[in-house]
């Protein structure tokens, strides 16, 4: 808030100089040749003043004599610089007031008349102020205290048409309340404003007084024309008059008491000008002999009035900005943070910064963070899938400092490899942070020339393949098909209207923003770039196996070489009366929760109820609380996520969800939704449960596990259970069909996971075009996406075995919980509950099948950061 | 009243007007230290805006170091006014923070700075794990807006009276 500098310091010590000397050389005139002096003195120098204050107070503020003296003893470093005592301070305007009234009225009958008593008031006032200066700290000794020419200077000054930045104090020492040299522009307005009665009072007193004091000193005969007392009694009536007048207003008139100060102050000025403009010719003229003419005086008074009504103008702008700052913003503190921050700093925990190009966005990242993690956390624009470097949904550009990030795995390695992108791309959900480094949120692409990661190896004879779906299975098989056969044709058919997006984002829909922008994972030109034909919105009614050919539900026919299913599945709903009725969905495709989004503000929905406790119940539950809605989770078993949590985890998840706002009801089967009781309308508002419970609902939403879309499969004459049968090619039982993702079934498993997915669908394009590789199970990762809660849960998490050993640790404090099931020596499963950091080492010692037999105390003492592999660097852990 | 934000004297012990609102100034470090993983920090550079006016932006800034300066008006690159300098140790966005209106003003960088910010995805996620802090933290809060009602009331009152 203080003014800026803009004249250098030594201008103005030089300035001072001048002014003390000339103050001095005033006080020897007035002693040696008092009519000079007195005409020069009290004649022009002293009423030019007021219209210093008025213009530009703080210029007057750094040449007065007066603050020369009083900041001399600070500028040598010999003043005591104590705190002003309270009483002195309580009163130092009074005093203030008291001296200006004591002087002005003593010139009618001392100072005007007698030279060395001028001068006397002049070397008393020097000689005060030098001792303030002396004592006091800062200008809390004389200038911003106890100063005659103060009160004026605060009336006059009040928003001055030129700020001059106060030069005496550096540095500030905060001397003196409202101070007006720090912040000319409102000190007054605060002063006003004050809580203290008594300190407003006095800044009303005295301009109160004001005008009544100047039409007293022009308008009273100076003695020994009347006595001292009857001159007095005419001030006092003055006064009295004035202060009476200034109350009235103040009283009657439904305006701030700054805007009546205001008009006072103004007229004070004009008063006084008007009297002493014609004195100041007076004197002129008789010092220098210039008669000045009355048109001049006339005009002096006139200018006058226009720049006192633009004054009164800015001045009543002022208060308004004032009075919301005032009201608006006065700063909140919270000093403890910083200190703690500071000590932190101090302890040397120095952190990683990360820039965000373009932008330059700089941010200062906890070491062992994931960039996802940072990026998400300063809700920058990121899509996220599977989180753990599978699905692609997050490539980012490392722009600087690669070598700052944590080591890329394996999985993130095949994903960057399917990505094909530049050679700076990483997997945001990946790339821990360990030191400075800069990262672009939008990958660039691979250089031109640059060489391709696969190295084509086909059968020739295969000229055509067909992949039905357009999920992640069914483009991750049309994109390897294309690798390794850079000529054959490839047709991709799907039924949904969307190109492949990001399903494990699709809950986003319903509370997010950004609809299917940023959803979707390769450019619409991906699919031209590759040479794939992609139908969207088709039906494949029918496949011929000896024809070798697939009927479209649009009458075109496709043949095929080879044939790959990737239809995925459908959600599964369980039998459930008046499922099906409007405000009934199930979440499985992007349109689902476009619908629900829709429904959910058509219909004001205020109560929704999620059927289904597992991974994509909480997640829609999640979806629908952001979105405003009160959302109930029924769960059939006694807990949540029971096919990814064991009773322990899954009850630190319980309270956290519930905590966040979520109602979890289990042992809880919906037997029939229903709308209102006697209502017309057919939309669902009620859901009755098993035992008879009875719960308002506005949305329903199934979210009870998936079925294998094999109706397709089956009618070719497939061999099916669950899902389409496939060996370790992926292979069905025709040698010529081949089937990946959510529909086959491998070793009498089907996983509904993303990256098994990828993973079967570049085993079933590698066999199908003639190449070979083996697909041998996925250890299930699955993590929950709820904002807030970091749960992975890999493979076997709860004992199967006598002999299987588990380290379970509990940290009731934060919340956090983390447990590890080992056989034979090797970690076969994990839950971790609040430890993202030991997701990836944990997962891959699964992945891996190390043997951590020499690793059990480290792991039993917590330390499992431990698991990262030799070479990569041990992330801290993050403090909650 | 306190007229700190005009008077914002850099000595520690300034004069009667350093009286000035704290946030929880019931906390201990062991509170702060539970809000603070919930936090995320940012560098600015001196003229970097923090906040921009208009913008819908539901966070609470803590002020680490540096200067900020408050600006209002300009909506389009008109004039702006400089409303407050605010130093480290403060807290900016608390009204935004609250009642999730697009931003009053803009704040801007003045020297080379670094802000905590708290965001309203993290405070939910704050609020789940550690409820009772929360409250303190929005009741405190909200303590602080009806502070500033009755600064404006009182002021308004006074003015007017």
């Amino acid at each position: 808030m203080q003014v800026r500098a803009r004249v250098p310091a030594p201008v103005w010590h030089t300035l001072r100089v001048i002014s003390v000397g000339t103050a001095l050389g005033m006080c020897v005139i007035l002693m040696l040749r008092p009519d000079l002096g007195l005409t020069l003195w009290w004649g022009l120098v002293v009423p030019s003043l007021p219209l210093l204050f008025f213009v530009a107070p703080g210029l007057w503020r750094n040449i007065c004599p007066l603050a020369a003296m009083n900041q001399a003893p600070r500028l040598f470093g010999f003043t005591f610089a104590n705190k002003l005592p309270s009483w002195l301070r309580q009163n130092a305007y009074l005093i203030g007031i008291g001296m200006f009234l004591l002087f002005v009225t003593a010139r009618k009958w001392l100072f005007n008349t007698n030279g060395p008593a001028s001068a006397g008031l002049i070397l008393f006032a020097l000689g005060s102020a030098f001792v303030g200066g002396v004592l006091f700290k800062g200008k809390s000794g004389w200038c911003s205290s106890i100063c005659p020419l103060l009160p004026v200077q605060r009336i006059y000054g009040q928003t001055p048409f030129v700020r001059v930045r106060n030069s005496h104090c550096a540095p500030c020492v905060g001397c003196a309340k409202n101070c007006y040299d720090f912040n000319p522009a409102v000190a007054y307005l605060a002063d006003l404003n004050d809580a203290d009665r008594h300190y407003t009072g006095y800044r009303k007193f005295f301009v109160g007084i004001f005008p009544g004091l100047i039409v007293a000193f022009f308008q009273t005969p100076a003695p020994p024309a009347i006595s001292i007392p009857q001159m007095y009694l005419r001030f006092a009536i003055a006064m009295l008059l004035s202060l009476g007048a200034f109350y009235v207003l103040e009283i009657f008139f439904k305006v701030t008491t700054h805007k009546i100060t205001t008009i006072f102050a103004m007229a004070a000025l004009n008063l006084f000008y008007w009297f002493a403009f014609p004195k100041m010719a007076t004197a002129l003229s008789s010092l220098v002999g210039i008669t000045v003419p009355p048109a001049v005086i006339w005009a002096l008074r006139g200018l006058l009035l226009v720049a006192a009504a633009a004054w009164l103008a800015r001045t009543y702008l002022k208060e308004g900005l004032f009075l919301l700052q005032a009201s608006g913003s006065s700063t909140v503190r919270a000093p403890a943070l910083g200190a703690l921050r500071q000590r932190q700093a101090a302890a040397g925990q120095t952190q990683p910064e990360m820039t965000i190009v373009p932008g330059d966005q700089r941010f200062v990242v906890e070491a062992g963070r994931t960039l996802l993690e940072v990026i998400e956390a300063n809700n920058l624009p990121i899509e996220a899938g599977c989180r753990m470097g599978v699905c692609g949904a997050d490539p980012v550009a490392v722009v600087a400092g690669m070598e700052h990030l944590g080591p890329i795995g394996d999985d993130e390695r095949a994903t960057l490899r399917r990505l094909n992108l530049a050679e700076n791309t990483r997997m945001a959900c990946c790339a821990r942070v360990a030191g400075t480094c800069s990262v672009a949120l939008k990958p660039e692409r691979k250089r031109k020339g640059a060489a391709r990661s696969v190295v084509p190896e086909y059968d020739h004879s295969i000229k055509r393949v067909v992949v039905i779906g357009t999920g992640i299975a069914g483009v991750t098989a049309a994109d390897h098909v294309r690798r390794r056969h850079p000529t054959c044709e490839i047709h991709l058919v799907g039924r949904e209207t969307h190109y492949l997006y990001n399903r494990m984002a699709i809950s986003r829909l319903i509370y997010g923003r950004s609809a299917m922008q940023g959803l979707y994972l390769m450019p619409e030109s991906w699919y031209d770039e590759n040479q794939i034909t992609c139908w969207l919105n088709t039906q494949a009614t029918h496949i011929d196996r000896t024809a070798q050919t697939v009927a479209l539900g649009t009458g075109e026919t496709l043949s095929y070489d080879r044939l790959i299913l990737a239809m995925g599945s459908s959600s599964m709903v369980p039998p459930i009366d008046g499922f099906g009725r409007p405000g009934t969905f199930v979440l499985r495709e992007a349109d689902d929760a476009m619908r629900i989004r829709a429904f959910a503000q058509d219909n004001r929905a205020r109560q929704a109820v999620v059927a289904g406790g597992g991974l994509l119940g909480l997640e829609a539950a999640y979806a629908l609380h952001k979105l405003g809605l009160h959302a109930v989770v029924l769960e059939r078993s006694d807990r949540l996520l029971k096919r990814q949590l064991d009773a322990r985890a899954s009850q630190y998840l319980r309270e956290y969800l519930e905590n966040l706002g979520l109602e979890i009801i289990v042992n809880a089967e919906t037997t029939e939704v229903r709308p209102e009781a006697g209502s017309t309308e057919e939309r669902v508002r009620e859901v009755v449960l098993k035992d008879g419970r009875c719960l308002p609902c506005d949305v329903f939403l199934v979210a009870a596990g998936i079925t294998p879309n094999i109706a397709l499969a089956q009618e070719a004459g497939l061999a099916c259970k669950r899902g389409v049968l496939v060996d370790e090619a992926m292979r069905s039982s025709d040698p010529l069909i081949f089937a990946a993702g959510d529909l086959a079934e491998h070793a009498g498993q089907i996983y509904g996971l993303w990256p098994t997915a990828v993973e079967q669908a570049e085993v079933a394009a590698t066999n199908a075009i003639g190449a070979t590789g083996r697909y041998s199970g996925t250890v299930p990762v699955t993590i929950l996406k709820v904002v807030g809660v970091d749960v992975t849960s890999v493979g076997q998490f709860e004992a199967a075995h006598p002999d299987d050993l588990v380290i379970a640790l509990e940290d009731p404090a934060e919340n956090r919980y983390r447990k590890v099931v080992i056989a034979d020596g090797k970690i076969v499963g994990a839950i971790l509950l609040g430890y993202p950091q030991d997701a990836s080492p944990v997962t891959a010692a699964i992945k891996q099948g190390r043997d951590v037999r020499a690793l059990l105390p480290e792991l039993q003492g917590g330390n499992w950061a431990i698991l990262a592999a030799p070479g990569q660097p041990v992330m801290s852990t993050h403090v909650s | 009243m306190s007229f700190g934000s005009f008077f914002d004297y850099p000595d520690a012990e300034a004069g009667d007007t350093a009286e000035e609102i704290v946030l929880l100034p019931q906390w201990s470090d062991t509170e702060w230290s539970r809000l603070l993983p919930y936090t995320t920090t940012r560098r600015f550079r001196a003229g970097e805006s923090v906040i921009r006016g208009g913008d819908v932006d539901r966070s609470l800034y803590f002020v680490m170091s540096g200067d900020v300066e408050v600006l209002l008006g300009a909506p389009r690159g008109r004039r702006t006014r400089r409303l407050a300098v605010v130093r480290a140790g403060s807290v900016i966005g608390e009204q935004a923070f609250v009642d999730g209106q697009p931003r009053s003003a803009t704040v801007r960088s003045t020297t080379d700075s670094e802000l905590l910010r708290l965001s309203q995805d993290a405070f939910e996620t704050f609020a789940a794990r550690d409820p009772a802090l929360a409250m303190d933290l929005i009741f405190d809060l909200a303590r602080i807006l009806s502070l500033r009602l009755r600064t404006s009331q009182a002021l308004m009152a006074r003015s007017l009276g």
